[in-house]
């Protein structure tokens, strides 16, 4: 089940919700569990059945992990865990890429090809089990306490906000809220707001994105002219950041709603001013993770320059590889790695002296050229796209042809995307909420009153517009001719 | 803000979003707002069947019943309207851009098969266009040695003929069209007729194609049919040649094409049709049926045999293989032959070597919408190839 559709939206949420509302703690976690494994269940058995056997071992090795603390058979038995948990994300995200890689580079007959099954990526996989990760490094760390109710663990790696997309969320960060969470007016009043929020960023501006960034990356890279290459990418760098950003919005506000806070994961990654300021705004649960579970445990910046560059390309090929299995996010983790050893040699003081307008620029270029290998296909397309944008396609695909796409309510929608990238709508919230110190104590309550309004018409609109966009795609007009 | 003020607000504001959400749900079980029928009738698919818990197969439930509740959302068809209405009228663009590209002047497009092979993005091999110019030389062999000549016409889509009222974004690129016709022209034993070029010559003596639907008007068919029976006559000289002097072009009623009702927004697109009446009385009339067997699945059985005879004249026998494109063509054809069989056999346009054998006609005509012809290749029945 994903959020933006008519299931979620107008029966799994409303009846989650209200329920949630009428519980006290204890029987909330036990209800939420249940929504959350239906939630989970919806998108197929058998990636419920490996969630449920991902619970059982993680909850096993975590009690393992305490009952013998202070014998090396804790250590035991948390690598036994951290290899359930890798070798299974291996097994079930890469071994498709490592076969298929081992069959093409080391076999010329086809005839010799491994011969395998495709296996099928279940839903969620790489969240949940880094969440399960999570808990189990710090139970073994000492860093909280075991979680001894395996209803209340299960609870944690299977919260249907975050379960299939993301953010990471760290057991240390809702052990206590399992246990003891309060659940206000104010709080799921928060929740609303940044789950409709949410909604509009992926279902208003991502999805709209995607129709022209799909247009351009799909077609044969080769013959785009280098406007309409530049087109598509901006699209693209636009859809991507919507539709993960508006995912997590709609995670956190859920989680609100819910009693739950959860931390935030996108600070408005495109202002950035260098690639390290970058990764500290986009995927912060992920950066955060690599940063404290695998970069520091590896020597971190503490064993010298070399192993610490080292140390970050080792970052950045497992970022890629996590976002999947293919040697285009490889590429796309090693930009980002090298872009940041670049940094640490002396350019980021370099971009410290120049203006903020010029460091942002560098950071976007690179940062859209990244996207092109996130985005293509292939390496092959990928190349033939970048020399697209450098005006190295014959041109056939031109500007002409995006008139299709390019009208003044997308060119409206491509101001709002970069004005939202930016905290230029927090800031016209924030003093539109306080803006009674400027016009006097009497315009408090109007003031109040107008931003209710406005919410509510914001509110209304997102999901009217959501709800339409929803059902439009169910509809399949008679296609065939007169009879 | 006051904290009384900051608790109205929020209260509000929760509210409004919990009711928004519970709306559909309680307007289901207490009907608050009257809903209209949920399923368009313009569909090209029935409404998800309600959906059963299997505890032996819990696999397909979710999806059957996701199926079942946005086929059965109480707004559908409000929102479906909205939709329509906030993508045309506000944003200007057609609401269904995969299905229908809105032109200049209200003239509709179809966009999807159509529009690709206008824009060369329908790609078709050589070798596959190899296959269907054999497997038709194929038939064009079997019918010489019955002495019946073989006549082989594309109908051309709306693009090809009416380019001037597309949108600028649409660019025209080599299609596959002209290689497949150099390999017929080159095949003495085929006689392929250009619909193609007459019908670009005389647009200028009225609208030849519906302005909302993908098809091409009576006048459109009358044209067709004058380059059809000169090609004939040629062979076969008993066969007249339509003369477009005898017959009264006139402009009438109010039309919906199927664009238009792809677009949902049928009675916004419409244009007045063209009529064209013979000036002379007309010989031909409709005649029994030999009833042959139908292919499986065929959603239009009443269009599958068509038959048409003209009384004791003895002029030749015509086998019609066709699709929708001829239903303009039929009232003009059936005037050049004694009798006309028309077989619409759902798209597959095969030899149907019984019903020739049946019929034993003097010519056949393959009439092909032009989009189609890779269908041959599917459907092989003379020449089937190893590797289709």
């Amino acid at each position: 089940m994903v959020f933006s559709s008519l299931i979620f939206l107008f029966l799994f949420l409303p009846v989650v919700l209200v329920a949630n509302m009428l519980m006290k703690v204890k029987l909330q976690n036990y209800f939420l569990l249940l929504a959350s494994w239906i939630f989970f269940a919806w998108g197929g058995i058998g990636g419920f059945l490996l969630l449920l056997v991902s619970l059982l071992v993680n909850y096993i090795v975590g009690l393992g992990i305490g009952y013998f603390r202070r014998s090396t058979l804790s250590k035991a038995i948390f690598i036994v865990g951290l290899v359930i948990n890798i070798g299974g994300l291996i097994y079930y995200k890469y071994l498709n890429f490592i076969i298929d890689n081992i069959n093409q580079n080391f076999f010329s007959d086809p005839e010799s090809y491994i011969n395998y099954t495709k296996i099928v990526l279940p839903i969620g996989i790489s969240f949940f089990t880094f969440q399960a990760m999570s808990y189990i490094i710090d139970v073994y760390k000492d860093k909280v306490a075991v979680q001894k109710n395996f209803f209340n663990l299960s609870l944690y790696i299977s919260l249907f906000p975050q379960l299939i997309a993301g953010p990471i969320v760290r057991y240390e960060t809702i052990e206590d809220q399992l246990k003891n969470r309060t659940q206000s007016l104010s709080k799921i009043y928060d929740g609303v707001k940044r789950f409709v929020l949410g909604l509009a960023k992926k279902v208003l501006i991502a999805n709209q994105m995607a129709v022209v960034a799909d247009w351009a990356f799909d077609a044969d890279p080769s013959l785009l002219s280098s406007s309409v290459a530049w087109l598509g990418l901006a699209a693209y760098s636009f859809q991507i950041y919507f539709d993960f950003s508006g995912y997590s919005d709609m995670a956190i506000g859920l989680g609100k709603m819910l009693g739950f806070e959860f931390l935030e994961n996108f600070n408005f990654p495109y202002i950035s001013k260098s690639i390290k300021e970058f990764w500290r705004r986009w995927h912060i649960s992920l950066s955060t993770w690599f940063r404290d579970y695998v970069y520091i445990p590896l020597g971190g910046n503490k064993r010298g320059v070399v192993k610490t560059y080292v140390n970050l390309l080792i970052i950045f090929v497992l970022t890629g590889f996590w976002h999947g299995a293919s040697w285009n996010f490889l590429i796309w983790g090693l930009i980002h790695g090298a872009l940041l050893i670049i940094e640490r040699l002396g350019f980021e003081k370099a971009l410290t002296s120049v203006p903020s307008f010029i460091s942002r620029v560098y950071v976007l270029f690179f940062v859209m050229m990244s996207w092109v290998f996130f985005r293509s296909p292939d390496l092959g397309s990928s190349w033939t796209y970048v020399s697209a944008l450098f005006g190295g396609g014959s041109g056939e695909i031109s500007f002409i042809s995006a008139g299709e796409y390019i009208r003044p309510w997308f060119v409206a929608l491509f101001i709002v995307a970069i004005l939202a990238s930016t905290p230029f709508f927090r800031i016209l919230s924030k003093w539109l909420y306080t803006s009674y110190r400027f016009f006097g104590k009497r315009s408090r309550p109007i003031i109040g009153y107008l931003y209710m309004f406005l919410t509510l018409v914001f509110i209304s609109s997102v999901i009217f517009l959501t709800t339409v966009m929803l059902v439009s795609s169910s509809y399949n007009p008679f296609i065939y001719f007169r009879f | 803000m006051k904290r009384r003020t900051r608790k109205i607000i929020y209260f509000f504001t929760v509210t409004v979003f919990v009711t928004a959400l519970w709306l559909p749900l309680l307007n289901d079980m207490f009907c608050l707002i009257p809903v209209e029928e949920t399923f368009g009738k313009w569909e090209n698919r029935n409404p998800a069947p309600e959906a059963y818990l299997n505890i032996g197969n819990l696999s397909p439930f979710s999806q059957e019943f996701e199926n079942f509740y946005n086929d059965n959302f109480t707004f559908r068809q409000l929102c479906l309207k909205s939709y329509i209405y906030i993508k045309y009228v506000l944003l200007g663009q057609s609401p269904f851009p995969s299905k229908v590209i809105i032109g200049k002047k209200g003239w509709l497009y179809e966009g999807a098969a159509e529009r690709n092979m206008y824009e060369g993005k329908t790609r078709i091999s050589n070798d596959t266009l190899k296959i269907i110019a054999d497997e038709l030389h194929c038939r064009a062999v079997k019918y010489k040695e019955k002495n019946i000549r073989f006549y082989v016409a594309f109908a051309p889509t709306k693009y090809m003929i009416y380019p001037e009222y597309l949108p600028d974004y649409i660019e025209q690129r080599p299609d596959f069209s002209a290689p497949l016709i150099e390999m017929l022209n080159k095949d003495t034993l085929i006689s392929f007729i250009d619909l193609n070029a007459i019908l670009k010559e005389n647009k200028n003596k009225g609208t030849l194609y519906h302005q909302t639907d993908n098809h091409w008007n009576m006048l459109g068919g009358l044209y067709a049919v004058k380059k059809i029976t000169e090609t004939i006559n040629k062979d076969i000289p008993s066969v007249s040649t339509l003369d477009p002097l005898m017959y009264i072009i006139d402009s009438s009623k109010n039309n919906i094409g199927n664009l238009s009702y792809m677009t949902g927004m049928k009675y916004y697109f419409t244009n007045n049709d063209i009529e064209v009446k013979p000036s002379f009385e007309k010989r031909s009339h409709a005649a029994p049926k030999a009833n042959y067997q139908m292919p499986m699945w065929f959603p239009y059985p009443e269009q599958f045999e068509i038959v048409s005879r003209i009384d004791s004249t003895g002029l030749p026998k015509l086998l019609v293989i066709r699709d929708s494109f001829a239903d303009a063509v039929m009232p003009f054809l059936n005037e050049h032959f004694g009798k006309v069989v028309y077989i619409f056999d759902s798209w597959k346009y095969q030899m149907n070597e019984a019903i020739v054998e049946n019929e034993k006609p003097d010519a056949v005509l393959l009439l092909i919408f032009v989009p189609h012809v890779a269908n041959i290749v599917k459907n092989c029945d003379c020449n089937v190839p190893v590797n289709p």
